[in-house]
């Protein structure tokens, strides 16, 4: 078989996977359908577990590990079960993504006012133009926008905080 | 059972992909030779040949491992077997994509007829080890351990024979 | 008024800040790939690295002859590393799984592609080292043995980091069966790579060369090469006599 019908075969094995998925997971981007027809046995596993979360369950999986080798040590009695621990790793996972979602909400409406801001900004730059005696209230405006901006910092650094604990919990369980 | 054993266990469900990867894997095998030599039969032959020779000899392993008085549960033994073919599956899964490849690439036949047979010889030894395992946990005496090596040689031989007459047949 | 206003920090793209943890600190890369954060958008990061660094790697061993090989090999050389992955990397997690090893197939290959994103950054890093080579007149045998070792060393590095990556969470989930793991992703990506690269052949052609194609009639696959060497050692051979060249 000549390498041009190989990879003709190959491509098309991957365009029918990129048909498939799209109509079963429905939420395709333009890359991701690249990359299925090109990489399909690279892509379309992480597809896959995209959808069922399979990444997100590396630290149960670590838990559970470390509660069974721990259950021949004299700790086993204070250490919850393996339906327990799964159950409150579900429950820190929830808890964790309910807090970015609600931090998603609040970027949101910071970022509208941001936006309402600087259009306010803008404008009163063009009033200054016409009218110089007026610069010195354009201050306030100013002032009131690098504070928001600011505050956006600190959403940010929150929630790369949240982030890095939860990879600090998984390392310290692992260990 | 042991936590331990439980908690390292490959889940049920990943066991149940493995078992399906293990009934078309040998099926996909059969076909990359099917398509090289024209011939339909390796299609059908490779999943009759391995199933059947373990179907056929695995009754005997548990009659000479019960012999030794180091027999495991047949429950044991029947789950070990379900893992072994599963791990022969996943095995095979992961081989089929580059034999494939470099059986479609290449002119001659021999390259074929060698990529597929190692790819079914590396996942079947790899099945053979993880059995074995399964079936001596926690322990294994020395009786058991040589009944088991000489069923897995007998096993191997007599599938391998029976993949190398087919193999050449249509060479 | 606006001058009130500091002057942001330089806003990196999130790909460059991976790339760049790939190659400074490569615990935290394979700790994050352990954790599976953010595997779609890290996985798509090293294959556009791979590709990019490959292209250069290419034109810079094209330029030795020049002209058409600069965007042939630039072209080729990507096919042949991705090609070579995509048909591979599933080959650590299966042999893995059915060896004992807890294996997850999206963080496998991850860390393949991660393992191969920085190999791949290590030849780009070579490149000077190609078109030195080209300046100073190197023979043709002599870019062959230098762009070997460079491929060679590229590649001993990402297998390290494979092994270093698997062996540690084997120790830390208790595991086993890694060596068999990463001994079959070896056999696997040495096979097909091998025999996808003498297919896409050629890439560094000599400077005299009048015509170059894209690729070379397929005369065989690089087994079929083995096995005839193999048959002709035994004695056995499929024609007359190896073709004389004309006298003049």
């Amino acid at each position: 078989m000549s390498l041009d019908l190989i990879g003709i075969g190959y491509l098309g094995v991957g365009a029918v996977i990129a048909l498939v998925l799209a109509l079963v997971l429905r939420k395709q981007s333009a890359s991701d359908t690249l990359l299925l027809v090109a990489l399909w046995p690279l892509w379309a596993p992480m597809m896959l577990a995209q959808r069922h979360g399979q990444g997100q369950s590396c630290g149960e999986r670590e838990l559970l590990s470390a509660l069974a080798r721990a259950q021949s040590s004299p700790l086993s009695q204070v250490l919850p079960d393996a339906e327990t621990a799964r159950v409150l790793a579900a429950r820190l996972r929830e808890r964790t993504l309910g807090q970015l979602r609600s931090l998603r909400v609040r970027y949101r409406s910071e970022l509208d006012e941001v936006h309402e801001l600087i259009a306010q900004l803008v404008t009163q730059a063009e009033l200054v133009r016409l009218q110089p005696s007026i610069a010195q209230s354009s201050g306030e405006l100013v002032r009131e926008l690098v504070s928001r901006v600011e505050g956006l910092e600190d959403l940010f650094t929150y929630q790369s905080s949240i982030e890095d604990n939860e990879l600090e919990l998984t390392a310290d369980l692992a260990r | 059972m042991s936590s331990e054993a439980q908690a390292l266990a490959p889940p049920v469900e990943s066991r149940a992909i493995g078992m399906a990867f293990a009934a078309l894997g040998p099926i996909a095998i059969g076909a990359i030779v099917a398509a090289r030599a024209e011939a339909i039969t390796p299609l059908l032959s490779a999943p009759a040949m391995l199933f059947g020779v373990t179907a056929a000899t695995a009754p005997a392993l548990y009659i000479a491992l019960a012999a030794t008085g180091d027999a495991p549960p047949i429950s044991k033994v029947v789950r070990a077997f379900g893992i072994a073919f599963a791990a022969f599956g996943v095995a095979l899964a992961g081989l089929i994509l580059p034999a494939a490849f470099l059986a479609a690439s290449s002119i001659s036949p021999t390259t074929t007829y060698v990529v597929t047979t190692a790819a079914l010889g590396v996942a079947g030894m790899l099945a053979l080890l993880r059995l074995s395992r399964e079936l001596a946990y926690p322990e294994r005496g020395l009786g058991a351990s040589l009944v088991f090596f000489v069923w897995a040689a007998s096993t191997a031989g007599i599938a391998g024979r029976l993949w190398i007459d087919l193999l050449q047949e249509l060479y | 008024m606006i001058g009130a206003l500091e002057t942001p920090s330089v806003n990196v793209p999130r790909s460059l800040g991976t790339i760049d943890l790939l190659l400074r600190d490569r615990e935290v890369m394979l700790a994050r790939i352990r954790a599976g954060t953010n595997l779609a958008s890290l996985l798509k990061t090293m294959v556009t690295t791979i590709a990019l660094t490959m292209a250069i790697v290419g034109a810079a061993l094209g330029s030795y002859r020049g002209g058409v090989q600069i965007g042939y090999a630039a072209v080729k050389l990507p096919l042949v590393l991705l090609g070579t992955a995509a048909l591979a990397a599933p080959a650590l997690t299966a042999v893995g799984r059915a060896a004992g090893r807890r294996s997850r197939l999206v963080q496998d290959l991850a860390l393949v592609m991660s393992a191969l994103a920085f190999g791949a950054l290590l030849l780009v890093a070579g490149t000077p080292l190609i078109l030195l080579g080209r300046a100073i007149d190197l023979s043709y045998h002599q870019m062959i043995l230098m762009t070997v070792s460079m491929f060679g060393i590229a590649g001993l590095s990402a297998l390290v980091m494979i092994i270093n990556a698997v062996a540690v969470e084997s120790m830390r989930d208790g595991s086993r069966g890694w060596r068999t793991a990463v001994l079959g992703l070896c056999i696997v990506f040495v096979t097909v790579g091998g025999q996808l690269s003498w297919a896409l052949r050629p890439y560094l052609v000599r400077p005299r060369t009048p015509d170059v194609p894209f690729v070379r009639a397929k005369e065989g696959s690089l087994f079929d090469a083995i096995t005839g060497a193999v048959q002709s050692a035994r004695g056995i051979y499929e024609r007359e006599e190896a073709p004389v060249p004309e006298s003049r």
